[in-house]
């Protein structure tokens, strides 16, 4: 059986005038992706236009509800202070988590792009924590942070310092969640590193030459040929930690004071312990709607930072 | 432009149609059939229904008793299977955090489990939710009645006068004051004499509490965890106040005495517990289970269930001579008594396929000696049927027997209504607000109060 590899050309061509081979081969094509096109319609694209639809209605999963127009939306705007908290926590642990993983992230891929013994095994080390299954590892923090026994205050207490109470105090509960997301920098990393591989090295070369020292290098060779790729991070990052859940459901419920209580966290509540699945859905897309507003300002303002050098 | 034919464009059109169709189609017409409207023959029970042939069936049955529970829930099953060998139970023991979400989603995608274990709080939401069977059409045929069981434990299981739920175990016997005596002794106070009201108890505390280098080393009781998980409620009650009316439309705690009841337990923890940020810090070293608190010594009293005396014989056996129950203390408004709220039932879900032999289950759980009176008999609890604490088996084993029956006897039944998750969680967080001192107890009192309300009034106007 030969397959017909004709150079793509930019005309469609209509099924019906498509030959035999080429037909063949695009029935090909589409039976290769409908394990994944299936799944996208089932499981993704479906629930996504009916969550739109219900995010209209009081659907409580049990009862379907009757349609109410934009009060489900009106209400998380105006009548619903936890809505106005949970998105502010979320904010906060936005703001403290991104920088610091794609900074650690990207000096982590600064050192491991160094010639040393044990590369490999370094990168993966760094790496790993990131696969871990997420419970498991939630579970792992909650002894990490305990006030009274917890190997970070242990730790602290080496250095003389009192014992942060963590994940029992409003003031540090938010801090220790953002010094936990430092778990996850592997995969910031393992970009980043791709992204070092791919600078020429006769601009550092050339720097060399001319007398720049390794910190010059990195400022105006490095950074700038990274700005690609810290740009993608940046906006990946933002798209994850804005969803942030797992942490907050199985550590603290949203406690102490609601000061964990997450937008997700938010939405779950309401979702299944309320019986609004209906208010959760328009929830959902308002914070889709929020994502998507950062994500077009960060494509707008991309070309004042980004280089995409030759 | 020259001829389009399939693009990506109209490809991503036409799988949009048909994604979205079929979940349309998938989720409207699913929850039609569970409009209250059906009529409910095919669950009315045959008369006679077994001497009918038995053909094997399987049924499903969730459960939460978990710990050292287990051995005793799967002899329970062993027993009824036994005494009805054609139905073969599954069970499965479900982790407390996501139960409800499990139900909920079980009954929506129409595959619930047969019989399942609810909290009594979550019971009217799943009603109105027409997520239950009504259970009165079994009762009177198998002659399961009301006084069978405590009021308090009854009265817990009724909504819109049907019953949808029976109880096991209790919904009493949740705030019992427990304490350890040698600690009483050490501290030069008399054991057997227990505090009987919120100044007496203040005293008690202060002679029992101990820190070391400003953080707590041994709490003498803290206030703010109590069986029912609500500290508010149980304080409310013991000076005199009531929650909401028993019509379940007017929030009634904003008053003088749950005013006081909040105030009380703010200087309480402030005053003699450190904080509330430190007693978290400390609570946090201990767990459920083999580390509990009141028997690993981190507290010389505590307000917690009759379930504590089967973990303490686990777990400690050595503090059992040590033990003295007795009633919460009461304010200066009120009297002493526990609370019944809520407390736990078995329910059958609506929808299941064999509605005989999850009834079957049910009063087996529920009613029967060998089953639900045994179970409870075991952990030497008291059990919601009168009969089975009178059995002079059930208190056999327990020292303190006549001291728990004594305290349950006080209880006062608390109404739930269809908002209860909602409405908890306001609680706690006025009550959090306040001890933790983000607000004045007035000001708590009165957002938590404001925002119940809200609740409640937005509930009754589309449901009215």
């Amino acid at each position: 059986m030969t397959f017909i590899a004709t150079p793509q050309t930019k005309d469609h061509v209509r099924w019906r005038d498509m030959s035999a081979a080429r037909r063949k081969e695009a029935i090909l094509g589409y039976l290769f992706i409908s394990p994944w096109l299936l799944g996208f319609l089932m499981f993704v694209l479906g629930p996504f236009i009916a969550s739109f639809y219900l995010s209209f209605t009081t659907y409580s999963i049990l009862q379907p509800g009757k349609w109410v127009g934009l009060q489900n939306y009106t209400r998380a705007l105006s009548r619903e202070p936890l809505f106005w908290k949970s998105l502010g926590n979320t904010a906060y642990y936005v703001i403290g988590a991104v920088p610091l993983r794609i900074i650690l992230g990207f000096i982590l891929a600064l050192l491991l792009n160094v010639q040393v013994r044990g590369l490999t095994l370094w990168r993966t080390l760094f790496y790993v924590p990131s696969i871990t299954p997420l419970v498991a590892t939630t579970v792992l923090w909650l002894y990490l942070l305990n006030p009274k026994f917890g190997l970070i205050n242990y730790a602290l207490s080496l250095l003389h310092i009192s014992p942060v109470p963590w994940l029992t105090s409003p003031k540090w509960s938010k801090p220790a969640l953002i010094l936990m997301s430092v778990w996850w920098v592997g995969g910031n990393m393992v970009i980043f590193l791709a992204g070092l591989q791919g600078i020429p090295q006769h601009l550092y070369e050339a720097a060399e030459l001319d007398g720049a020292n390794a910190l010059r290098r990195l400022w105006h060779i490095t950074i700038p040929m990274m700005t690609p790729t810290i740009y993608f991070n940046l906006v990946i990052n933002i798209i994850n930690t804005f969803q942030v859940f797992v942490q907050a459901f199985i550590m603290t419920d949203g406690g102490p004071l609601n000061s964990t209580r997450f937008y997700m966290l938010y939405l779950y509540d309401n979702a299944f312990r309320f019986f609004k699945m209906g208010y959760a859905s328009a929830l959902a897309w308002i914070l889709f709607l929020i994502i998507l507003a950062l994500t077009i300002l960060l494509v707008k303002t991309s070309n004042r930072w980004v280089f995409y050098g030759g | 432009m020259e001829n389009k034919g399939l693009t990506r464009r109209e490809f991503m059109r036409l799988a949009a149609m048909t994604g979205a169709s079929a979940w349309l189609a998938a989720c409207a017409p699913a929850a039609a059939p569970q409009a209250p409207a059906q009529p409910t023959k095919e669950e009315a029970p045959a008369a006679g229904g077994k001497e009918a042939k038995h053909e094997p069936v399987t049924i499903r049955f969730w459960h939460h008793w978990g710990g050292n529970r287990v051995p005793l829930m799967e002899e329970q099953i062993n027993r009824f299977m036994a005494k009805y060998p054609w139905i073969k139970v599954e069970v499965t023991l479900q982790p407390w955090d996501q139960r409800l979400e499990k139900i909920l989603t079980a009954v929506a995608a129409n595959d619930p489990p047969d019989v399942t274990m609810l909290g009594r709080h979550d019971m009217p939401s799943f009603v109105e939710q027409n997520a239950l069977l009504p259970l009165d059409e079994w009762m009177k045929r198998d002659g399961i009645t009301a006084d069978l069981f405590y009021v308090a434990e009854f009265k817990g299981c009724q909504y819109k006068g049907k019953t949808w739920i029976l109880p096991l175990p209790t919904g009493g016997a949740l705030d019992l004051m427990w304490r350890n005596k040698r600690w009483f002794r050490q501290a030069g106070l008399d054991p057997e004499k227990p505090p009987e009201t919120w100044a007496e108890l203040e005293e008690v505390a202060k002679a029992l509490t101990v820190f070391e280098n400003g953080t707590l080393k041994r709490v003498g009781i803290h206030i703010l965890r109590v069986g029912d998980g609500y500290p508010f409620l149980l304080w409310l009650y013991n000076n005199g106040g009531t929650w909401i009316s028993e019509d379940l439309k007017t929030i009634q705690f904003n008053s003088p005495a749950g005013l006081a009841a909040l105030k009380w337990m703010v200087d309480f923890t402030n005053n003699i517990n450190g904080g509330a940020e430190e007693v978290a810090a400390f609570y946090s070293q201990t767990g459920e289970w083999e580390n509990g608190p009141f028997y690993n010594d981190y507290e010389a009293m505590q307000i917690n269930g009759s379930w504590e005396f089967f973990k303490i014989k686990g777990y400690a056996p050595d503090l059992i001579p040590e033990l003295g129950v007795s009633v919460v203390p009461h304010g200066p408004n009120g009297e002493s008594h526990g609370l019944a709220y809520g407390g736990w039932g078995y329910v059958i879900p609506r929808g299941v396929k064999h509605v005989e032999e999850a009834w079957l289950l049910v009063k087996w759980l529920t009613t029967e000696k060998d089953g639900a009176c045994w179970f409870l008999q075991q952990q030497k609890r008291p059990s919601p049927l009168k009969y089975c604490n009178e059995d002079p088996a059930s208190g056999e084993g327990n020292p303190l027997w006549k001291d728990i029956l004594g305290v349950m006897g006080q209880d006062v039944w608390v109404p739930i209504t269809p908002v209860q998750p909602q409405i908890q969680q306001v609680i706690s967080q006025m009550t959090e607000e306040a001890t933790y001192g983000q607000k004045s107890p007035e000001e708590a009192l009165q957002w938590g109060a404001g925002e119940a309300q809200r609740i409640l009034d937005e509930y009754w106007a589309e449901h009215a």
